[in-house]
């Protein structure tokens, strides 16, 4: 044995006479594989949206249509793109994150060789929220025609929107905790966004066009639309959490603002709204719509400015429960900071990179208790520069633009914590609210 | 019209002496698109990247019928411009109106314009069916084995390269995105403000300079086949 060692160390020697370090094979360490580990990843992840009939664009419900595109995902993982989930602070309902470990295993199965492991390959199943319990279905009777491409601009607002009007003709008050929306053409939808309307505002716009539903946003009144939540498609349900609604009052309609992407076809929309109600046994309080908003604008081109909304002191408690913000699309971020009567300030959301087709309302997982005295404000960065990829003017042009719903907003939706705080809030919040275009 | 369209051909191609000066275009023959790198911008006297006829009449890529077709052939037109997507690549898929404006612009000018599909799961069902949604109604190529996925160097879709002929060279015109419609992926305009593809065909029938000869094309990874990862 002694001898045999020492002949191989004179062998490796060689002519030269300097020994080669013996070779020493590395510990091997299997790759994850499809079956145990990667599908499930994927399965939770990302098939939400990416199965045949969602949003996504393409299916990744199976190994083979993962291996087809292992590199492309996770570059665009690693870049913050997929899946799509805009706040960095706060922990909110429906967060999206793939964690640094889940993504290295992906990269270990796909420089493994993607192996499926035992058994046939599992095929993946988009979750289905099986919670939601439909008590009202409003579906659009006819259908709109989404464009295969935006229209050219005609106005400086937003446009890849249509209204629509869903008439309620509810007889009796309605208590909603959640909506769901179910689009026509999945990969088309972006945003939906609700506000409760007993103003006619949706029937007027309506009747005023003839296509199905309305070429603009649905707005109705002072209320913004998206005052009632907003849906980013293919992420859930919007849902309030147990013990809060938001009241509709009798002979209401529903205006909802459709925000899509035209995907280069003529594509269908007709869209299905559903709605749950809190059970009448069932004890909650009305949550109602707060404006953290810029009601004018004016930026001259090439210029990069700061708005911030008039800060509200809230006249008493109230827990929220939600945060739904829009802005126009030369936004570059975002942020809501409150500050407590104590003097602490504290940023209760903060969208670092805004992009208006991936908004929603942002839930947070415990409501946060805001006592009275507490102020809330929204600041907003807007680019105005030609080098904005997202300014729809190349050159940039001056913007110069007014809503009375608030050009720049987070709607903050709110619940008072005593009744009778709740029986001014309405009040108190529409003097507010109409003092947004006042110079 | 047949004479105007060899008229218009002639110019396309840059035979004239302008075309030729404007260009730098050293006239000889490499037989590999490693320089394509170095084209965007260029600058005066820079060679743009060139292939020879010969090299290039090699390739024949499979439609959606199955029958083989050349994209360079010897008897063909001196303009041809491929345009790579794939059928689910949304940014590709938003590109399909202005691959179709692109086409008419090089329909008119006798050029010829072919889409080729890179990715690996491509069918021909799923390209004819994408092509028949799409309306388009140009040949629909399939590249499975990623022939001219390597010869271009193409890393994403979609992307398009302009190729004019002179003599028995192939020259790249032009390689990168149809337009600005994205700046990167997750950045889309509302609408495209700058329609680089077809402004690069009007520079070239009418003699003009091309001054951008590559731009970063944005969009879906192509998966390489055969290298060990998918």
């Amino acid at each position: 044995m002694i001898w045999a060692a020492l002949f191989i160390t004179l062998l490796n020697m060689g002519v030269s006479g300097q020994a080669t370090p013996p070779k020493i094979d590395a510990p091997t360490v299997e790759p994850p594989t499809w079956n145990d580990q990667i599908g499930s990843i994927i399965e939770t992840r990302c098939v939400t949206c990416h199965a045949p009939g969602r949003s996504g664009p393409f299916s990744l419900a199976t190994s083979d249509a993962v291996q087809n595109r292992a590199t492309f995902l996770i570059e665009v993982i690693e870049a913050g793109r997929m899946p799509p989930w805009l706040p960095r602070a706060g922990v909110f309902e429906h967060q999206r994150t793939i964690p640094a470990s889940e993504v290295s295993a992906i990269r270990a199965w796909r420089d493994g060789g993607s192996p499926i492991g035992e058994g046939p390959p599992k095929i993946l199943v988009a979750a289905v929220d099986g919670a939601f319990q439909t008590d009202l279905v409003l579906q659009m009777p006819a259908a709109y025609e989404i464009p295969e491409e935006s229209d050219p601009a005609w106005h400086s607002g937003e446009l890849d929107v249509h209204g629509v009007n869903f008439p309620l003709q509810n007889s009796a008050p309605l208590k909603v905790r959640a909506i769901r929306h179910v689009a026509a053409a999945p990969r088309a939808m972006k945003v939906a966004a609700f506000a409760f309307d007993t103003t006619g505002t949706g029937r007027y716009l309506d009747d005023r066009d003839s296509r199905v539903g309305f070429l603009m946003g649905g707005d109705a009144g002072l209320r913004p639309v998206g005052a009632d939540g907003m849906i980013l498609n293919g992420s859930g349900d919007f849902r309030l959490p147990v013990g809060f609604h938001l009241p509709v009052e009798r002979g209401s309609d529903l205006v909802a603002q459709f925000q899509y992407r035209p995907t280069g076809k003529v594509e269908r929309l007709q869209e299905r709204i559903e709605l749950e109600l809190v059970p009448e046994d069932q004890e909650s309080r009305p949550v109602r719509w707060l404006p953290l908003a810029v009601g004018r604008v004016q930026i001259d081109a090439e210029v990069v400015k700061t708005y911030t909304s008039k800060e509200i002191v809230l006249e008493g408690a109230v827990d929220l429960v939600g945060l739904s913000p829009r802005a126009i699309e030369i936004c570059k971020s975002l942020w809501v900071d409150a500050v407590f009567p104590s003097g602490v300030r504290k940023r209760i959301l903060e969208i670092p990179d805004w992009d208006h087709h991936q908004r929603e309302t942002y839930v947070p997982v415990t409501p946060i208790r805001l006592s009275a005295g507490t102020t809330l404000m929204a600041s907003f960065l807007l680019d105005n520069t030609s080098e904005n990829p997202r300014n729809p003017d190349d050159p940039a042009v001056p913007i110069r633009r007014g809503r009375r719903t608030g050009v720049l907003n987070v709607i903050a939706q709110v619940a008072a914590v005593e009744p009778e705080f709740d029986d001014v809030f309405v009040a108190w919040r529409d003097r507010i609210s109409q003092a947004f275009m006042r110079p | 019209m047949c004479i105007i369209t060899l008229l218009l051909i002639s110019i396309v191609v840059g035979t004239g002496p302008s075309a030729q000066s404007e260009q730098g275009q050293s006239g000889g023959t490499i037989e590999s698109i490693e320089q394509v790198e170095e084209t965007s911008p260029p600058r005066e006297g820079t060679p743009l990247p060139t292939l020879s006829q010969a090299r290039l009449a090699e390739f024949k890529l499979a439609d959606t019928t199955g029958a083989a077709r050349g994209l360079f052939d010897q008897d063909g037109p001196d303009l041809v411009v491929v345009a790579m997507i794939s059928t689910t690549c949304p940014i590709a898929n938003a590109s399909i109106p202005e691959i179709r404006r692109l086409h008419d612009a090089v329909k008119k000018v006798g050029g010829r314009f072919f889409v080729v599909h890179p990715m690996v799961a491509t069918t021909a069902e799923s390209a004819s069916l994408h092509a028949r949604e799409r309306q388009l109604e140009m040949p629909v190529l399939l590249d499975p084995q990623q022939q001219l996925v390597r010869e271009f160097k193409a890393t994403v879709v979609p992307e398009v390269f302009i190729l004019t002929r002179s003599d028995v060279a192939w020259t790249l015109r032009y390689r990168g995105p149809f337009d600005n419609l994205y700046a990167e992926i997750g950045r889309r305009r509302r609408n495209a403000t700058k329609a680089y593809a077809r402004d690069v065909i009007s520079q070239i029938v009418t003699g003009r300079p091309v001054p951008v000869a590559k731009r970063p094309a944005v969009g879906c990874l192509i998966e390489k086949v055969g290298k060990g990862s998918p």
